[in-house]
């Protein structure tokens, strides 16, 4: 689906670094430096971006 | 008690709480985490959904987003009402959220919120209240955490190469200088006992202090920090007032019940 307004496990907004997260790893980048560059220091925000899959386009095209 | 801030950088904040109890450092820590009222979305009314996502999912995702808090709304707390409207094809962020009060608003724009396909419309309303994060998570406005400071202890005369030793620190605080090891800043050490694993333990001791400790706090944006710290003061000692009055109804009524007795 989307990614999640804020982490799972500690709570931190998370969801205001994913348009810049995807347009930057779809261009090649390493994902890790990225999340470096966008300041996502721990690891429970970082799991979150890196084990998203954004299947919301997809089910767009299941709608009634 | 004295408090030091080491550096202030955006939302986060590093400061030594110095000669303090263990208890009000972690009475600090619980208060910031779970006692700072601030706003958050917590009922939605929902008109219109045509999208893919049900109901439910909205709300949810509604009542994560941090919102900015003015000081006034703590002091009396007061609702504010967000609406959405929108139709597809589009993605709906948060900055698409119209408030009825212009100084309560998202702390960040671009947060997504749905995406909508051709069609597909959303209208809805949703209600902000103060609260506090030990209801629910949405409420909380920071993390936090505290270490107590490390404190670096070294023998020169027992260490036989101090070079090795200063290489072994991680974080390169121990510095060589005209032979003789000194450290330079040791709030930064995250006691990791690797140079007591280079140099031997008679030559070097990493030990705790248990009355200075090292906070970080990081905002959420819902506050800056020291109203954050502020604000955990007044609840703070607002609830040590209460438990002293109510220690000394207590005391009175069981002085009365022994006079009777
Ligand atoms: S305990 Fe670790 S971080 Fe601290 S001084 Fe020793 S090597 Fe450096
Ligand atoms: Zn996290």
């Amino acid at each position: 689906m989307l990614i999640p307004i804020r982490c799972f496990s500690c709570g931190r907004p998370i969801a205001q670094h994913w348009e810049v997260y995807k347009s930057r790893i779809e261009k090649g980048e390493d994902p890790g430096k990225v999340l470096d560059d966008l300041g996502v220091h721990s690891y429970c925000c970082r799991r979150m971006f890196i084990g998203h899959r954004d299947i919301m386009p997809k089910l767009l095209d299941y709608s009634i | 008690m004295k408090i030091e801030i080491l550096e202030s950088k955006g939302n986060t904040m590093r400061f030594i709480l110095s000669n303090a109890p263990l208890s009000l450092a972690n009475a600090l820590r619980k208060t910031l985490l779970t006692e700072i009222p601030c706003l958050a979305i917590h009922e939605v009314d929902i008109f219109e959904n045509s999208s893919v996502v049900f109901d439910e999912y909205i709300a949810h995702r509604l009542g994560q987003i941090p919102l900015i808090t003015p000081k006034t709304y703590i002091q009396s707390p007061r609702e504010v009402i967000f609406s959405l409207e929108a139709e597809g094809p589009k993605m709906v962020y948060t900055k698409d959220l119209k408030s009825s009060d212009p100084k309560v608003k998202p702390v960040y724009d671009n947060m997504p919120l749905i995406q909508l396909g051709r069609g597909q419309r959303i209208r809805l309303e949703a209600k902000a209240v103060i609260g506090r994060a030990k209801d629910h998570a949405k409420w909380q406005a920071c993390i936090v955490h505290y270490i107590m400071k490390p404190e670096i202890k070294i023998r020169q005369s027992k260490i036989k190469d101090p070079k090795i030793c200063a290489q072994a620190c991680p974080r390169k605080i121990l510095k060589v200088s005209k032979g003789k090891l000194e450290v330079t800043d040791e709030t930064k050490c995250i006691s990791c006992m690797e140079c007591v694993k280079a140099c031997g333990e008679d030559a070097i001791e990493v030990k705790h202090s248990n009355k200075d400790f090292i906070f970080t706090v990081e905002s959420f944006g819902n506050m800056k920090v020291k109203e954050l710290l502020n604000e955990a003061f007044n609840v703070l000692s607002q609830k040590l007032d209460d438990f002293s009055k109510e220690l000394k109804s207590c005391g009175d009524a069981g002085a009365r019940s022994n006079g009777q007795g």
